[in-house]
């Protein structure tokens, strides 16, 4: 039989009904509060009881020193005269416990509570700020691109990943901080007539935010079959694990030294930041080493349509360059092509391929692919663009496509560049400002056409 | 409106001022109150300690003796001036009430 046991339940900072509740149903379960952690709540095993737990606030604690201060301890002493014993503490927060039918409660004074719970509150305040707008720059970002430029964010299961939680973060602690100043507005008329107000948090907020988010982490990597994904993003996150771990271990090994708290901080996250910089360096180092060696390809297979295949220019005269990303929604490739530059033969490529697999993204997609060259317009002084750039329609049959459209300039210049449909693939095709002979259409038709 | 700090006294802050009219220290302040109130006013450990901060701080009490973390205070001359205007208060309060309902006393 287990002896201890662990839980996490990311509680608002200011909830103390909530974790008292939460310790007391705990307690009669047979567990009591052992230690608090950046790891979560530890529980040793008792016999299941009826115990009071208050939380209380004392903003001047740091979770980096390495005792409890003269006036914690005091604190500490006026508590245990009243039945209260210290369970475990973290940052500002304190656990208290008492085995008595009717304890006198810690804090009998609820507009000292409130003062206490604010002093806490203001030191979380620049969490909380950088948060929301670094959540509501990145969210609103993020939901922009998905109406103007779905191809790019749809493509990638990491920009869906990190935009999902960017919205998610804003949309937590714009609930937090707003639970906060109602229970605080209520809590300070209530004071003014002797009474408590009980805290209600957000945690349930959080509660369904980290499981969308594991979701859409878990998505990502099912569906992301891009080579980049293991390369960056799993060495990503080991390094950020392992960082964790390391800042954790350094605090508390400082701590048990004795190192005054402020220097313990300063270590702590000094070693943090120099160990981030070297590991993230390191993964990049081998990444770029990896692939110049030829140990591993970011890239993802051999172009569909390569100068090679138009004009018989041998492969290694051509340098190609590719972008490719893929989703459960599209996948999106890029290629840039040439032969060596500033040659009297000097030949380029450039295509996108978009396989859209959701019938219905179809149109939206199309309609980004169509408005792509609108901001090449010619433009007078802050003002709209005279005239634009903008695609017309093609023959398709030229592609053996099913639509077809070519770029003019605002003179209205046919330039080299097409967009090709066919029934779940896109194609944008920009070849030298010469173009291709019929026949080369038709062999890019067939290269480029769905199997 | 919000009061000014320590203008008005609450009734905690009351009896731990009333208790430090002779020297004592945090502890017997919590065992006094319920004894002095007969159980009537309890004051948590928590808020005894702020409380008791927030007195140094005005000047309204001073540390006496410091025996390891057993710290002893007694009232000041400001402490005493605030006891005497929240008295004063409590008995115009008191007078205002009989002038109203007389001598009875309340059901």
């Amino acid at each position: 039989m287990k002896d201890s046991k662990r839980d996490f339940i990311p509680f608002s900072l200011y909830d103390r009904t909530g974790m008292a509740a939460h310790l007391e149903k705990r307690a009669a379960q047979g567990w009591l509060l052992d230690r608090v952690s950046p790891w979560g709540w530890r529980y040793r095993r008792i016999q299941p009881q009826r115990l009071h737990y208050a939380v209380t606030y004392y903003p001047k604690n740091s979770e980096y020193a390495p005792a409890p201060s003269e006036e914690q301890l005091t604190f500490q002493d006026f508590c245990a005269h009243t039945g209260w014993k210290l369970a475990a503490a973290f940052g500002p927060h304190q656990f208290y416990y008492n085995a008595e039918e009717d304890p006198v409660p810690i804090q009998t004074d609820p507009g000292i509570e409130l003062v206490q719970i604010g002093k806490a509150f203001r030191r979380a305040l620049p969490i909380y700020i950088v948060f929301l707008l670094l959540g509501l720059y990145m969210g609103c970002s993020w939901l922009w691109t998905l109406v103007n430029r779905p191809i790019d964010l749809l493509s990638s299961t990491g920009n869906l990943f990190t935009g999902v939680c960017w919205l998610l973060l804003f949309v937590y602690f714009a609930a937090d901080l707003t639970a906060y100043l109602l229970w605080r507005r209520k809590a300070k008329a209530a004071a003014q007539l002797g009474e408590f107000v009980p805290t209600c948090g957000c945690h349930r907020v959080m509660q369904v935010g980290v499981v969308l988010m594991l979701l859409s982490l878990a998505g990502w990597l099912l569906t992301d079959r891009t080579p980049v994904l293991w390369y960056v993003l799993v060495p990503f996150v080991l390094v950020t694990l392992l960082l964790y771990v390391v800042a954790d271990r350094t605090k508390e090994l400082l701590k048990r030294r004795k190192t005054p708290a402020g220097l313990n901080l300063s270590v702590t996250w000094a070693l943090t930041l120099v160990l981030s910089f070297l590991l993230m360096g390191t993964v990049m180092y081998g990444m770029v080493r990896g692939v110049r060696s030829g140990a591993f390809s970011l890239d993802d297979g051999p172009p569909p349509v390569t100068l090679s295949d138009l004009d018989a220019i041998p492969a290694e005269d051509c340098q190609v360059t590719s972008s490719v990303s893929r989703s459960a929604f599209l996948s999106h490739a890029q290629y840039w092509m040439h032969t060596q530059p500033a040659t009297e033969d000097y030949s380029s490529l450039t295509y996108t391929v978009v396989d859209v697999h959701l019938p219905w993204l179809y149109d939206a997609c199309l309609n980004q692919l169509l408005h792509e060259k609108d901001d090449l317009g010619v433009f007078e002084e802050d003002e709209e663009p005279v005239s634009r750039y903008g695609y017309r329609a093609a023959d398709p049959a030229s592609w053996g496509a099913e639509q077809a459209w070519q770029l003019y300039t605002p003179e209205g210049r046919a330039l080299e560049n097409y967009i090709l449909c066919w029934d779940n693939r896109l194609v944008v095709f920009e070849s030298n400002p010469d173009g291709l002979t019929a026949e080369q259409m038709v062999l890019v038709g067939e290269l480029l056409a769905p199997t | 409106m919000p009061r000014a700090k320590f203008q008005t006294l609450t009734e905690q802050m009351f009896y731990i001022l009333l208790c430090l009219s002779q020297e004592c220290c945090g502890i017997d302040i919590m065992d006094q109150v319920p004894a002095m109130t007969r159980g009537r006013v309890r004051v948590g450990s928590g808020t005894l300690y702020n409380l008791l901060e927030q007195f140094v701080q005005a000047e309204m009490i001073r540390e006496t003796r410091a025996e390891g973390r057993k710290r002893s205070y007694i009232l000041t001359e400001k402490g005493r001036e605030a006891l005497e205007e929240e008295y004063r208060r409590l008995c115009t309060q008191t007078a205002d009430y009989r002038r109203i309902f007389g001598e009875e006393a309340p059901q």
